[in-house]
């Protein structure tokens, strides 16, 4: 039974999860070092008209042929957080000065996106749905 | 003599229809129209009138309104890093938090609580409490650089102006 669901699982993901992922961000610093960091890319279990999504940005990395997008994109996340910060970020800042010293924390967090991945000019283009 | 007679009435008529038969003037109509004056409609174009307003110096109109808000964040690289880059990584990351505060400060604004507590004539504990939340779309890294384990970045907000005073301008 728990094996027929695991593979109902995985048939859904490989028909449904193609090219289209979450992306959402938190970071939290204190005093301006980096404390705690989640970062999640996801497949989305939806499908979506590909015309809805927007250009977005381009990540200037040739994907190589055996590699899969999901460890392109864990492979080039740097490039890919630089790309959603425009995008939408929340940020709650924390600052208490006392006699003894202080404490500032910053809360960072990129709202979940839905976005997908094409390699047209060799390029990856990535649109989002706004 | 008949004929004379018959000729003085017809004459006698004849000037009572030509003179006596004048009509005379509505007195109503001529009160509404003394009461009416006359309206004229003439279209102007708004352009126009702006470009005058201008030329006379009675308005100041800016022919670019983009608002350009400018912050730069700092990040420090923690001690405990494996590599030099991950320390540069993870100081990029607290450096563009850092720029999203204060990017969030000028627009948002904060909100600061103080409380100074006094025992025996004198200061016994001070502690303020700043704090600030928002939500920044489209800004832009468009500098950074990273000395002596010292991330900056610099961070532009560019923002119409009428935009600017909908939604900030209070």
């Amino acid at each position: 039974m728990e094996r027929n669901l695991c593979l109902l699982i995985l048939f859904t993901c490989s028909i449904f999860a193609s090219e289209s992922f979450w992306f959402s961000y938190k970071v939290a610093t204190d005093n301006r070092q980096v404390v705690f960091e989640e970062r999640n890319i996801s497949p989305q279990m939806q499908t979506i008209d590909a015309k809805k999504y927007k250009f977005f940005c381009k990540i200037d990395v040739k994907k190589k042929n055996t590699q899969s997008i999901e460890h392109f994109l864990n492979e080039n996340f740097d490039k890919l957080l630089d790309c959603f910060y425009p995008m939408s970020s929340k940020v709650t800042n924390y600052t208490l000065i006392e006699t003894k010293g202080m404490l500032e924390r910053t809360v960072l967090t990129i709202i979940p996106t839905k976005f997908t991945v094409d390699f047209k000019d060799d390029f990856a283009n990535i649109n989002i749905l706004r | 003599m008949n004929r004379w007679i018959i000729t003085l009435f017809v004459g006698m008529g004849m000037l009572l229809l030509f003179s006596g038969c004048t009509t005379q003037p509505d007195a109503k109509a001529e009160a509404k129209t003394k009461q009416e004056p006359k309206v004229i409609v003439q279209k102007v174009n708004k352009e126009d009138i702006r470009k005058v307003l201008q030329e006379e110096k009675l308005i100041y109109l800016n022919n670019n309104p983009d608002r350009v808000f400018a912050v730069n964040g700092e990040g420090i690289a923690p001690q405990n890093t494996v590599s030099p880059a991950q320390a540069m990584a993870l100081a990029k990351r607290a450096a563009v938090a850092d720029a999203y505060r204060q990017m969030a400060e000028k627009l948002y604004g904060v909100q600061i609580n103080a409380k100074d507590t006094i025992k025996n004539a004198a200061l016994y504990d001070s502690r303020i409490v700043s704090q600030v939340n928002g939500v920044v779309k489209d800004a832009t890294i468009t500098e950074h650089t990273f000395k002596d384990g010292l991330f900056v970045v610099r961070m532009e907000l560019k923002m119409n102006g009428n935009r600017w005073k909908e939604i900030f301008a209070y």
